[in-house]
């Protein structure tokens, strides 16, 4: 991790822990009370018990990630972590050398989520491990010098039909994927099967304000054709050493310079951020983009470090990017800095309304929420695609304004930042002038919209409930989702249910429900083009201040006629 | 140590050492600007551009490493240059202004500076060389009581002393690695130094979901123990040392508590904003860890593993606008149990926002490079603790523990001028602090440092802020401080002239103080320069005027320890003394340049 400075290093931490967040939702466990639930189980290695392995047991709150409870298997491998208040909880193996099935497949790793009622006793959440394999080499440059800090890449080699397995980011980003000062990596905890190595960029480099050029991926067996490469074959325990790769150099990198002028007057803009990116032969500008410094007061801007390659310019509030727009203009860094780019910025749009929140009952709903940021994304018509967005915080009394938007379709999104528990209040609907624009605010250029009227709901019900299966039990992977929809529309509120299909989603608003099971995420066997599930259905009524139960059966009896 | 002697048995036995203008370290910006200046190759490179070249210590040639060029004071983020294959990198298109130029390549770390060394700055036209060394590497085996790998444990090197043995004055960040699946560590590209190491306790997070295994438990240090009789490791450049950790994982103790006055920013991501929270060992002054707290964590916080110690914790919030949040420091004593309940409140920092005058009185004309010279100006404002007097000596120290938190005991700002002239100083605590200038060029000095609008008659009961500098109340807003900045500074070269058989002292210093009684109370009329190793000394910016010259060893036989003389009262008394004493006068006319000029100096030029 190139840090150039303290703060730098701090705020790329803080990135990282922002983007591990919003994956698990539920009630959060109340910290301070010392609950009296319990949760047990057995680890098993192969056949055997395992002694020694340490399970925690994880808040529902993502961070801070410190386990309320740990504690280590006994010499059969069983554990009991007690002292649990009720609340939706994830139980780990704390063991990053042992492996389940599908801890490379689900973004939970070994985890099993409980949620546990007050002063419940669960028992048998049970975790079946193997022993991971390891791949371990060097990485070298073209005069067979370390590579220090260069990022090693595992793709699995799945086979042809099969399901498309993705390692999970929290082990892609783990240091253990960095060479050290001697070119060394070394991974572990692997699955068994069979994988591609590769060192450097896809699609070419991006090394951003970073400045040295990034290597072009090279696989292990020194190719850079995927197709060539050497696969590495896994089996469970197993240890591929001298898995080395030597890399060619590193791509020259160039500056991008320009001014931005206000399109109206010619006169420069000072202090907005133009925003770049690579166009790519894949997806033409929507990849990775950049904002860099704000224009100087002569409305200048530079970038350094580019490789050669396709790119796009543009100037974006999406940066904290000002109060400008503009039209994005194309340009290839070749083998020399590009220089002389000219932005023709104008003055961005402005979006205000009211937020209010459905239903008459309960008018200090919004005050309750805490304090509310809505964001609009704007999809541009523009060639390549630009991104603009703005947020703002909501009033007390609803009104909000958003500025420096760019033309196009305005999708709007609304959170809380105080309200853990129900972060996010998708608009049910908005209106401008009463006409509906729940499917997207249209702005054109020159016109400023007001009177948006943006409607959100919440409440205080809850739909709580369970599924069962009959002749059969589901994989120990299976995992599955309960999505819901209120009076016909989806409601972003969805859920996992737990590891004994239990699930739980509060702080919903009144109305009729559909609820709906979908089985078989991150769990191909009941999923499969040849099985075929509909999601299960339910209705309900759910109002203020109650609780609404529905239970599912699932029957695994393979279908009469099925193949 | 060469004994003192009394003024009256002077000898003054003249042996004519080289004079070298080699490397002269000083803390006075007159030798800064100099060194600068000399750098610069003329002719070569275009105005705008800083060019340079970074070397190894070791011989390895450096290619792979980029270097920045972060502009100082204008909240620009650094620019960056791919360092070629030959180890030259340029800038070019630089706007007029003060740059540090840094190197990084992963595995290296940048040659010791020289003690006394000031942070140095480049303004366009300079060249830079830089110094990279192979970093030290401490790597080993952490064993859990019944021998097997403790695996993903975090792994923290704790440099305790630099590379000369000194206890490490600030703040200190460990670095971390976890152990891999065999329980080894490797703790690569380590500053010269004397380190400490330690296994467990909570793991930095590399976005994964969960903690590991290990992250409630207590640190144990290297070999085998808790911090107080950790072993330590010395690491040089280049070598690799070896130290195995015996785990004892036994559970530590829990420190949380809330955050409050979080500012928002007007763009912000889904999870809001975010302060970082520090956990400071008071002892050692080491950083313990640190953690974040904000809407996401409902704007709790808290650190787990903590041992029984003294602790200090400190939160902290940049915003973009590179304002910092900061909350006071809260010292906590952990003894045996959780401390929970620990409200921090951030709030802002003290600022002193002024204009540099550039003015020509009388005109002078040995000024180059006019034109940038407002935007190649430093001011600088350097936290000091008052010297202790009988009223003060008791509050001064129990308030440098309140006041100043050990993660930003560093406490200074620079500030560079706007093309008008205004300048800001941010983020700056409670507290005296000392101003200062680095000058654009040779031909400047510094004439004034006062409150209000330039003005040509000071009254004596003006705030004497050279002397005196500025005392912040927290979050306090200074405006209006004025400095005035003058053509026509003169400049003086010199050496040593020792007596026969002698030798001058290292670490020997030239202090330059004026002659005229009514100056005696002005600080921006002391000049010093240390002497280097072949007697030579440099000063720069000197004001015209009379003064006296004079050459003594420090007083303490430590000239390590030696504070600049604008900073310290007691030490200006004395020199002013004994350069009366000894009555070796020069005056300067302005734009006057001297050179080689001979101060006699033997061993009993002292006392």
């Amino acid at each position: 991790m190139t840090c150039p400075s303290r703060l730098s290093c701090y705020s790329l931490i803080l990135a990282a822990l922002v983007c591990a967040s919003g994956i698990v939702q539920g009630q959060t466990p109340d910290a301070k009370s010392k609950g009296t639930g319990s949760i047990a189980g057995r680890v098993t290695v192969g056949a055997k018990g395992a002694s020694g392995i340490t399970v925690g047991v994880f808040g529902g709150d993502i961070y801070p990630r410190r386990a309320a409870v740990q504690t280590t298997t006994d010499s059969e491998g069983r554990y009991r972590l007690f002292g649990l208040a009720a609340g939706t909880y994830q139980v780990t193996t704390l063991a990053p050398t042992l492996v389940t099935g599908a801890s490379n497949n689900s973004p939970y790793g070994s985890g099993k989520m409980i949620l546990l009622a007050a002063s419940e006793s669960v028992e048998d959440v049970d975790f079946k491990l193997a022993r991971g394999a390891v791949i371990t080499g060097r990485i070298t440059d073209e005069e067979g010098k370390p590579v220090i800090e260069e990022r090693v890449i595992l793709e699995p080699v799945m086979p042809p039909g099969g399901p498309n397995m993705q390692m999970s980011q929290q082990y892609n980003y783990g240091p253990m994927y960095q060479t050290d000062d001697r070119g060394i990596y070394r991974i572990y905890g692997l699955l068994p099967g069979r994988f591609k190595v590769s060192v450097g960029n896809e699609n070419g480099g991006f090394s951003g304000s970073n400045g040295r050029g990034t290597f072009a991926q090279t696989f292990y067996g020194d190719t850079n054709d995927t197709a060539k490469a050497a696969v590495v074959e896994l089996s469970e325990g197993s240890e591929a050493t001298n898995i080395d790769i030597r890399l060619g150099h590193r791509a020259a990198t160039f500056s991008v310079a320009g001014r931005v002028i206000n399109s109206e007057n010619g006169e420069p803009v000072a202090g907005v951020r133009p925003t770049y990116g690579r166009i790519s032969k894949a997806n033409s500008g929507s990849g990775a983009f950049f904002g860099g410094l704000p224009t100087n007061p002569r409305g200048e801007f530079r970038f350094d470090g580019l490789e050669p390659g396709h790119y796009t310019i543009y100037v974006s509030s999406r940066f904290d990017g000002g109060d400008f727009y503009s039209d994005p203009i194309v340009f290839d860094v070749v083998d020399r800095d590009v220089t002389d780019l000219e932005l023709k910025a104008l003055r961005g749009l402005t979006l205000s309304g009211v937020v209010v929140v459905e239903g008459e009952s309960n008018k200090n709903l919004l005050a309750q929420l805490g304090r509310l940021t809505i964001t609009a994304g704007v999809r541009t018509t523009a060639n390549p695609p630009t991104n603009s967005s703005g947020s703002t915080t909501v009033a007390a009394d609803g009104s909000f304004r958003i500025t420096g938007l760019a033309p196009g379709k305005a999708s709007l999104f609304i959170y809380s930042a105080e309200n853990p528990n129900s972060r996010r209040f998708p608009p049910t609907r908005v209106e401008a002038d009463g006409v509906d624009q729940t499917q997207g605010v249209d702005l054109q250029a020159g016109h400023a919209v007001s009177n948006l009227r943006v409607i959100i709901s919440y409440g205080t019900g809850v739909i709580r409930g369970s599924v069962k299966f009959e002749n059969g039990s589901p994989p120990a992977e299976a995992r599955m989702y309960v999505a819901i929809k209120r009076d016909g529309r989806p409601l972003e509120r969805g859920i996992t249910t737990d590891a004994r299909g239990h699930f739980v989603i509060t702080d919903i608003p009144p109305g009729n429900y559909e609820v709906n099971l979908n089985l078989g995420f991150y769990a191909p066997a009941l999923q499969s083009p040849q099985n075929p599930r509909q999601p299960l259905k339910q209705f309900v009524t759910v109002a203020d201040d109650t609780e609404v139960e529905v239970n599912f059966t699932v029957d695994l009896k393979p279908k009469e006629g099925g193949p | 140590m060469m004994p003192f002697s009394k003024p009256g048995l002077r000898r003054i036995i003249p042996v004519i050492l080289p004079v070298m203008l080699g490397v002269v370290l000083c803390a006075a910006p007159a030798v800064r600007a100099q060194k600068a200046a000399s750098e610069k190759t003329p002719a070569t490179l275009p105005e705008g551009t800083i060019s340079g070249r970074v070397i190894s210590q070791g011989g390895e040639t450096i290619s792979g490493a980029t270097a920045f060029a972060s502009p100082i004071g204008m909240g620009l983020q650094p620019r960056s240059a791919a360092i070629d294959s030959t180890g030259s990198f340029k800038f070019d298109a630089l706007a007029a202004g003060v740059y540090a130029v840094s190197a990084y390549l992963p595995g290296f770390v940048p040659a010791p500076a020289l003690p006394d060394e000031p942070r140095r700055y480049y303004r366009p036209g300079d060249s830079v060389t830089l110094t990279l060394i192979k970093g030290g590497v401490i790597t080993g085996t952490v064993t859990s009581a019944t021998n097997g790998p403790v695996v993903a444990a975090a792994v923290r090197g704790f440099r305790v002393k630099d590379e000369n043995g000194q206890p490490e004055p600030f703040m200190v960040q460990p670095r971390e690695r976890p152990t891999d699946d065999r329980g080894i560590y490797r703790l690569y590209g380590l500053m010269p130094g004397t380190y400490v190491i330690s296994a467990g306790g909570p793991a930095r997070s590399y976005g994964g979901l969960i903690s590991g295994a290990y992250d409630n438990d207590v640190p144990t240090y290297a070999p085998s123990s808790g911090r107080d009789t950790a072993m330590e490791v010395v690491v040089h450049s280049g070598e690799e040392i070896t130290a195995d950790i015996q785990y004892h994982g036994e559970p530590g103790h829990v420190i949380s508590g809330t955050l409050a006055g979080l500012v928002q920013p007007s763009s912000q991501g889904m999870g809001g904003a975010m302060g970082t929270i520090t956990l400071a060992d008071v002892r050692s002054h080491a950083v313990v860890t640190s953690t974040g707290a904000g809407a996401m964590t409902n704007n709790t916080f808290a650190f787990s593993g903590v041992p029984d110690g003294d602790y200090e914790v400190l939160a902290q919030q940049y915003l973009q606008s590179r304002d910092l949040m900061i909350s006071d420091p809260r010292r906590l004593k952990v003894r045996g149990a959780d401390i929970n309940g620990v409200s921090m409140s951030l709030a802002p920092l003290a600022s002193i926002a002024g204009r540099v005058v550039l003015e020509s009185n009388p005109p002078a004309d040995c000024v180059k490079g006019q034109a940038n010279a407002l935007q190649e100006t430093v001011i600088s404002a350097r936290r000091f603790t008052p010297e202790p007097t009988p009223a003060n000596s008791k509050t001064a120290k129990t308030e440098s523990i309140a006041e100043v938190p050990l993660a930003t005991a560093n406490q200074a700002a620079d500030g560079v001028p706007d093309p008008k002239g205004d300048f800001a100083l941010r983020n700056l605590h409670r507290g005296p602090f000392h101003i200062d200038a680095q000058l654009p060029g040779t031909g400047w000095y510094l004439r004034s440092i006062a409150l209000g609008p330039p003005s040509t008659t000071a009254k004596p009961s003006d705030p004497n802020i050279p002397r005196d500098g500025l005392t912040l109340k927290p979050a306090e807003k200074v405006t209006g401080l004025t400095v005035i900045i003058n053509e026509g500074a003169a400049s003086l070269r010199g050496h040593i002239s020792a007596g026969e058989g002698q030798r001058a002292p290292a670490g020997l210093r030239v202090y330059l103080v004026p002659a005229e009684r009514e100056s005696a109370d002005n600080v921006l009329r002391f000049f010093e320069a240390a002497v280097d190793t072949n007697g030579g000394f440099a000063l720069d910016n000197l004001a015209p005027g009379r003064y006296w010259l004079i050459a003594r060893a420090a007083d303490n036989g430590e000239p390590a320890k030696v504070k600049p003389i604008r900073q310290e009262s007691a030490l200006r008394a004395r020199v002013l003394r004994e350069a009366e004493a000894l009555k070796k006068e020069i005056s300067f006319k302005p734009c006057e340049q001297t050179i080689g000029y001979v101060l006699p100096w033997t061993a009993a030029a002292q006392q």
